[in-house]
């Protein structure tokens, strides 16, 4: 054992220590991970690669072999691509009749193309996930990300080409809300305990508010955030334990667990109402 | 058998060793990314990361816990480098352990598995959960990293069966047993 501390070999092992300190260090006070997701994507795209041209290679070879077939397979491999061919055309119709509806509702939003879920952060409290989309198609750090249905979260890590979405049960995140029967307003947070239940909780009403079941609650709107975008339901109000105020649980009207295609604000311009309001 | 033919042979079978361990990586980390059942998952990559180390010798055993690491490190979004540093050291004094003091059983395999298992989940509720205060009630501790532990414990059970049918097949690492002493066989004098 102790040949091999005195070997060279535990002198790059040393090396490779040194080379993680200095990464956790840079990237520990950068505080971003945009880097090293990009290293990331650098470094599975090959194997990637890799992997399709193996598996081409065995297709082909398996084709060769098997002769008596090919005509039968290339027909039946034709039918099949077509089939593929159809659903994706059927899919991506349907994405963009979606963003089509969203581009209409929302005519001061600009929205980025349809992304799709490609991971999620493993084990996760808050289902954090990772969608196909980054900074080379204009999304940035703190972009809404959302579906026809209503916010689902926002943009966290922003690399060349994959995004990190914090969903709304982060306590994290924080969003200016307001209740639409009674214009209530108060701030959209989650936390632990209520994202068990697939719950987030808007909080800081005051004791008196007028607040109950069933009521819809939506975003106030900031700089880069719209105004009226649908955020959940209100299922039950609560008074904290300092009694000073107290806060709804809200029942979010999109799934993070559950979204496959999600759409980002990449720009939004605020109309007069907003400015008015963020003014005052 | 020729000696050249031998190391040509060895030398085959631990390329092809590696690309499977290299594989069984990549499956690791693209099931802890892609896989939703809504109940914590295992984390793959360190049961992996540690068959290697209980089959291999400690240099490529700490690269690949390192590597292993790095891709943890991604599939938790955490601090990158973080995990690949415990991990290169832990993998590195398992490999130590098992070519110099210990036998390759699967009573060891498991006591490591969960040290290490133990050591890589509790760093991560401590540096993203605890020290931020994020779980003062240890709810989140006893519903997602206790199931997370046992999890990645049955799955090395698996791991470890899969990776001593490659040794099994591939393998050239000869096992080393300390001789006891033993009236039987060294007759006294």
């Amino acid at each position: 054992m102790r040949d091999f501390f005195e070997s060279t070999k535990f002198k790059i092992l040393v090396g490779f220590m040194a080379l993680l300190l200095g990464a956790m260090i840079y990237f520990g006070t950068t505080g971003s991970y945009a880097a090293a997701d990009y290293l990331f994507d650098l470094l599975l795209s090959p194997v990637k690669k890799v992997s399709s041209g193996i598996s081409e290679g065995i297709s082909e070879s398996l084709a060769m072999l098997l002769n008596a077939n090919e005509q039968l397979k290339k027909q039946m491999n034709e039918l099949y691509s077509q089939i593929v061919d159809y659903n994706e055309v059927v899919r991506e119709n349907e994405d963009l009749r979606t963003m089509l509806g969203l581009s209409r509702k929302y005519s001061n939003y600009e929205f980025s193309a349809p992304c799709h879920v490609i991971s999620r952060i493993t084990n996760d409290p808050y289902c954090a996930f990772i969608i196909d989309m980054g900074e080379n198609d204009g999304i940035k750090k703190g972009d809404p990300v959302v579906t026809e249905s209503g916010i689902v979260g926002v943009c966290d890590e922003v690399s060349a080409s994959t995004a990190v979405v914090r969903s709304l049960y982060s306590p994290e995140t924080s969003i200016g809300a307001y209740t639409v029967r009674t214009m209530r307003s108060g701030i959209i947070s989650g936390g632990y305990e209520l994202s068990v239940d697939g719950h987030i909780m808007l909080d800081y009403l005051e004791n008196d508010t007028d607040v109950e079941a069933g009521d819809i609650v939506v975003t106030t709107g900031s700089e880069n955030f719209p105004s009226g975008t649908v955020i959940g339901v209100v299922e039950e109000v609560c008074g904290k334990s300092s009694g000073l105020s107290k806060y709804a649980v809200v029942r979010p009207v999109e799934d993070p667990t559950s979204v496959s295609t999600v759409f980002v604000i990449v720009n939004y311009v605020p109309d007069e109402a907003t400015l008015i309001k963020n003014a005052q | 058998m020729n000696i050249e033919l031998k190391e040509k042979k060895e030398h085959i079978h631990a390329v092809v060793r590696i690309v499977l361990y290299v594989f069984l990586m990549i499956f690791s980390y693209i099931f802890m990314v892609t896989v939703n059942t809504g109940y914590p998952l295992p984390m793959l990559l360190v049961p992996c990361a540690i068959c290697f180390s209980f089959r291999e010798e400690p240099f490529s055993s700490a690269v690949f816990g390192m590597v292993c690491g790095l891709f943890t490190d991604n599939a938790c979004n955490m601090l990158p480098g973080l995990n690949a540093f415990v991990m290169m050291w832990l993998c590195l004094l398992v490999s130590l352990f098992v070519n110099n003091l210990l036998r390759r059983s699967f009573f060891n395999f498991l006591l490591f598995d969960a040290i290490v298992t133990a050591v890589i989940g509790g760093l991560r509720y401590l540096v993203c959960y605890l020290l931020p205060g994020l779980d003062p009630s240890g709810s989140m501790f006893s519903r997602i990293f206790i199931p997370e532990f046992i999890h990645t414990n049955i799955a090395g059970v698996v791991l470890f069966g899969v990776t001593a049918v490659i040794s099994k097949y591939l393998g050239n690492v000869s096992e080393h047993y300390i001789e006891e002493k033993s009236g039987s066989i060294v007759g006294d004098r």
